[in-house]
């Protein structure tokens, strides 16, 4: 199969997907297989192409030629395609824990969520290999329209207002701020083709490029940063399912991957010039991402508490990004896969214990872990990544960050990223002890049969995901060399 | 020659005025008889205003066409009014039609 | 049978409006309504065909047409013609369902009026003089508001009168301007002012204004579209109303054009465009935000949309009038994929649309692709002018343009995902009464065009070809 095909196929497949779960909506069992099927094919196509981009191969298809010098195209390259298949590798545990929680918890209209779910995922693939700022900009207004739904599920007056919100922050913030900043860009470069080096390197002056770099990152509020992040710590609203697929698995990372991309690609050393704007970024992102560790630590409903540690994750992300030296770059991508992981590991659990015993106030968690052995260590290793202790994936981001930061000069910004892990140590480590510590609740369970198969499985997978990095970097590294070298 | 450009002049302003008084009567006259006849004025003042930048005869009957349909449609519908509403006040025509739209029900 | 057919094409613009105007006198001798509106839908397909012959020679192939006293081609009047006769032919198809609704006697005159309407505005496309402008926009105005007083509401016949007030006011500046440009130019062609030696030309300026303030007013542009609420919110003829707003922007757009070409006159013009165009857009958009009838959303709406157009206009270049085309296009396809779509529903009121996603899919699925073209979403026609008027207006400097552009998609993305959570996030109400009619299949095709041609947006190369090449005739440069 050519690179090409295979991705023609990887953007097509999640479309197929939604469109067949919808048409094969009964019997249920038929939903289900379809979805994972669906979801088993995304993963393995996008291992191909990472395959693919190791062994040196390109590709790029174009699917329209909307406006002169302007194509809709889509292009296999490292950063992109990692993402790509971390979130597809996941993406496949996340079908199976879906097809579980749907019947677990009795979902309502299970075969709209699996479709837009399904959709957003098409989302995110676009986002992550769109091969120019208009496509990036097109993929992303298709992201945020498939996720809306996600996050209005439920359909009560609390969901539909998380829903105005995100769709309003996402899709105004897209028109209001990156649109301008993409035309401006336009006018700057003669062109809006993503470019190793960065298309503006050399060719944008210091005022132009602080103004224009305040405009990507406001406008691209998939990524979180401040204050374009209510639509994150808002959406918690959504079911479990959604949850995950919006805060960890297609928008959160498709928008830091999408800021990563114009930070590597559109700006390149031109985010030298930057100056004042990248620092008064990384302080801002730096407080505001302590600042929600300890707002973290004040929600008692579990899904918030996930939610604001979520963001400071994300926080971190981007701070490796204005760090403007390869290794901000690479730290900032492993934060984002390790954060993938751990996000993932940890809603899917969250979803398991809420579908099974009822509960989501953290006082109730403690002693579940006796009752719940296996979601709870998957749990507890995914909280042990977030906080950053090694062998989990987390860990090796934040030492990157950490070092990135003091090799780049910015050592506040290292010292923060130190904090923030402290902070989340506070917020998530206690509650993963306690729940093995505490006495076992002996009225635990709603379903006397407890958490099936496709409840914990995909956790402990997931779980087992977050070790990957321990071996992976390297690899990695030399994997993503091109993105940081001009051509 | 001056008094006939003063008196082109003048036929201009009065056209103007005329135009001008016409056109608001025609907004915000207080009955809908009123409001056609600020049409009428407003259209008479724009046939002495062609007349008077010498238009050709062509032109005024043309407008004179203009104005007679104006005026045609503005009476039939001020007689619908008078039939719909018993009435041709339009303050009064405007509140009916406010109670007669649907609430909204609360989103 | 060649002989007579190449007769045809050379007088394709007489042909066009002979066919509507025919069309509408058979229509209107004919008691039977449904015999009157297969008379309509013929002569609206002849017509449509005949004024597309007509821009495709023209335009693309710089064809002379047969020349009348009274008509003339320019590069504005015939692109934007078949337009104005495509929304004719769809405004008719949609009617059949309403047609039983209305009393017997008056079904004839409904098929007539639209198909005099759009005659008329059509006719202030190709006219060759000033006058003819203002006659055939005042008849075009006049047909649409004997067609907004049509329906048995009374509410319908109060916004019918405001639109004959508010047009007559208007005939009265349009007649003067005319007078002011003939005396100025020395010419009562509307191309009188091209290169002319203009003698007076604040008289030949305050002309222009004169006459494309009451376009404006017209087109629904803020702040002179008072009428708007009244006629939108309480009417059926909905789509008539969005003809008249085509056929008004595209008449603005051709004598523009023909005032960029007078040096004298062009800088004052463009500063009116650019006053209404501004205030249009914020006007129309905080007040679609705010609308509880959907027909009036779709009203403000188009006010903010037109506001674009007009700014468009205003940069008096071959690329502004271009965008403005192209704006033109979506802004037409985009107001009828709306209101088409919301006739579904019998009810005007924002609760009405809820749940019409599942209950009447097709039209569920017009008014999302409308929203999402006012939205100016990328791969729509509305992204495509927008796009266009950008970077029209950063090439001529003027950066702010992107600013009433952002300003028109931002508050788009409010109302528009207003009614999209309507169609699909909320259950039937007891207010959502949808169409039963087995005539309401005739709406099919009207709604499948719109989507159609808002999906032109994925490949418009002919659309951008040819508006450019419009652009370049109306302004006289080589194309």
């Amino acid at each position: 199969m050519s690179a090409e095909l295979a991705l023609a196929a990887l953007l097509g497949a999640p479309v197929a997907q939604a469109l067949l779960v919808l048409a094969l909506a009964r019997p249920p069992g038929l939903r289900d297989l379809v979805h994972v099927l669906g979801s088993g094919t995304i993963a393995l196509l996008a291992a191909y192409l990472v395959h693919q981009v190791g062994q040196g191969e390109t590709a790029r298809i174009v699917l329209a030629n909307p406006l002169p010098n302007v194509q809709l195209a889509f292009v296999i390259e490292p950063l992109g395609t990692l993402a790509a298949a971390v979130v597809g590798g996941l993406g496949f545990l996340h079908a199976i824990h879906t097809s579980g929680m749907v019947r677990a918890i009795d979902q309502k209209a299970p075969a709209r969520l699996m479709a837009f779910s399904a959709l957003t995922t098409a989302g995110a693939m676009a986002v992550m290999f769109s091969a120019n700022l208009f496509s990036f900009f097109v993929a992303y207004q298709a992201l945020a329209l498939a996720a809306f739904p996600l996050v209005a599920h439920v359909g009560d007056d609390e969901s539909r207002a998380s829903a105005r919100l995100f769709l309003g922050t996402l899709l105004g913030a897209s028109i209001a701020l990156l649109l301008p900043a993409m035309i401006w860009t336009y006018t700057l470069a003669g062109a809006l083709e993503f470019q190793p080096g960065g298309m503006l390197a050399g060719r944008v002056d210091q005022l132009s490029a602080n103004i224009l770099l305040a405009l990507f990152v406001l406008g691209i509020a998939a990524a979180a940063a401040p204050p374009m992040h209510r639509w994150l710590t808002m959406s918690y609203t959504a079911p479990y399912p959604a949850l995950v697929k919006v805060q960890a698995l297609a928008v959160l990372p498709a928008g830091g991957i999408g800021l990563l991309k114009v930070f590597a690609y559109v700006f390149g050393s031109a985010l030298l010039t930057a100056a004042p704007t990248t620092q008064i970024l990384l302080g801002l992102c730096g407080v505001i991402m302590c600042a929600a560790a300890i707002i973290a630590l004040s929600k008692t409903d579990i899904r918030e508490r996930l939610a604001y540690s979520l963001w400071a994750q994300a926080l971190a992300a981007i701070i490796g990004g204005l760090l403007a030296a390869p290794a901000g770059l690479f730290a900032a991508v492993l934060q984002i896969v390790a954060t993938s992981c751990a996000a993932t590991t940890l809603l899917m659990a969250v979803g398991t214990i809420a579908a099974v015993t009822g509960r989501r106030n953290v006082a109730d968690y403690s002693g579940l872990g006796r009752v719940m052995p296996w979601t709870f260590a998957g749990f507890a290793i995914a909280c042990a990544s977030l906080i950053g202790m090694p062998p989990f994936s987390g860990a090796w981001a934040k030492l990157w960050l950490i070092t990135a930061s003091a090799s780049t000069g910015v050592i506040w910004a290292a010292a923060l990223v130190g904090f923030s892990a402290i902070l989340t140590f506070a917020h998530l480590g206690p509650l993963a002890a306690h729940a093995f510590a505490g006495k076992a609740p002996t009225d635990a369970f709603k379903r006397p049969d407890g958490a099936s198969i496709l409840l914990v499985a995909p956790v402990i997978l997931g779980a087992a995901a977050t070790l990957g990095l321990l071996v992976l970097a390297d690899p990695l590294a030399s994997f993503l060399s091109p993105v940081w070298t001009p051509r | 020659m001056s008094a006939g450009l003063i008196a082109h002049g003048l036929l201009l302003a009065a056209s103007l005025v005329l135009v001008f008084g016409g056109a608001a009567t025609a907004f915000a006259g207080a009955n809908a008889l009123k409001r056609i006849g600020g049409v009428i004025a407003s259209l008479t003042g724009a046939l002495v205003g062609l007349a008077a930048l010498g238009a050709g005869s062509s032109v005024l009957i043309a407008a004179v066409a203009i104005a007679f349909a104006y005026c045609a449609v503005g009476v039939s519908l001020l007689v619908r009014l008078q039939e719909s509403y018993g009435g041709i006040e339009t303050p009064a025509i405007d509140c009916v039609d406010l109670v007669d739209e649907p609430a909204e029900p609360r989103a | 049978m060649m002989a007579a057919l190449e007769f045809l094409r050379l007088q394709a613009p007489i042909v066009t409006l002979a066919l509507l105007f025919g069309g509408a006198a058979l229509a209107l001798v004919i008691p039977h309504g449904r015999v009157s509106w297969t008379i309509g839908i013929v002569s609206a397909l002849a017509a449509l065909i005949a004024s597309t012959q007509l821009s495709w020679a023209f335009i693309v192939s710089g064809d002379a047409m047969a020349a009348y006293g009274f008509l003339a081609l320019d590069g504005a009047g015939a692109f934007a013609a078949p337009l104005v006769a495509v929304l004719a032919f769809l405004a008719l198809l949609a009617e059949a369902p309403t047609l039983a609704d209305r009393p017997e006697r008056a079904q004839p005159y409904a098929i007539a009026l639209h198909l005099a309407g759009a005659g008329a505005w059509i006719g202030a496309l190709l006219a060759r003089d000033l006058i003819g402008v203002v006659v055939c926009a005042s008849a075009g105005w006049l047909a649409i508001a004997g067609l907004t007083a049509l329906p048995a509401q009374r509410g319908a016949i109060n916004g019918a009168l405001r639109m004959t007030m508010a047009g007559g006011a208007g005939a009265a500046f349009m007649l003067l301007g005319a007078g002011m440009i003939g005396y100025a130019t020395g010419s009562g062609d509307v191309s009188g002012a091209t290169n002319a030696l203009i003698g007076a030309p604040m008289t030949a300026t305050l002309g222009f204004v004169f006459i494309l303030a009451p376009l404006m007013l017209m087109a629904g542009a803020a702040p002179l579209h008072a009428w708007t609420g009244p006629a939108y919110g309480r009417s059926d003829a909905v789509l008539g109303l969005s003809i008249a707003s085509v056929g008004a922007v595209a008449v603005i757009a051709r004598l523009s054009a023909v005032a960029a070409t007078a040096p004298a006159v062009a800088e004052g013009v463009s500063i009116a465009l650019v006053c209404v165009g501004v205030a249009s857009v914020l006007i129309g958009s905080v007040q679609a935000v705010g609308a509880v009838n959907v027909r009036r959303l779709v009203a403000y709406a188009s006010a903010a949309q037109v506001g674009c157009i007009l700014l468009a206009v205003a940069l008096e270049s071959p690329a502004g009038l271009a965008a403005a085309l192209v704006q033109l296009v979506a802004f037409g396809a985009g107001a009828f994929a709306l209101l088409a779509g919301m006739l579904a529903s019998k009810d005007s009121t924002l609760a009405a649309l809820d749940g019409m996603g599942r209950r009447a899919p097709i039209a569920g699925v017009a008014i999302t692709i409308g929203a999402l073209s006012f939205m100016g979403a990328p791969l729509t026609l509305g992204f495509l002018g927008r796009w266009r008027l950008i970077e029209a207006g950063v090439g001529a400097g003027w950066w702010w343009a992107t600013g009433a552009a952002v300003i028109t998609s931002l508050a788009a993305v409010f109302y528009g995902g207003r009614l999209i959570e309507r169609l699909y996030f909320r259950r039937v109400t007891e207010t959502s009464v949808f169409d039963a009619d087995p005539w309401r299949f005739a709406r099919v095709p009207v709604l499948a065009a719109a989507v159609l041609v808002i999906a032109c947006g994925l490949s418009p190369g002919w659309l951008l070809d040819l508006a450019a090449r419009a652009a370049a005739l109306a302004l006289g440069i080589g194309a």
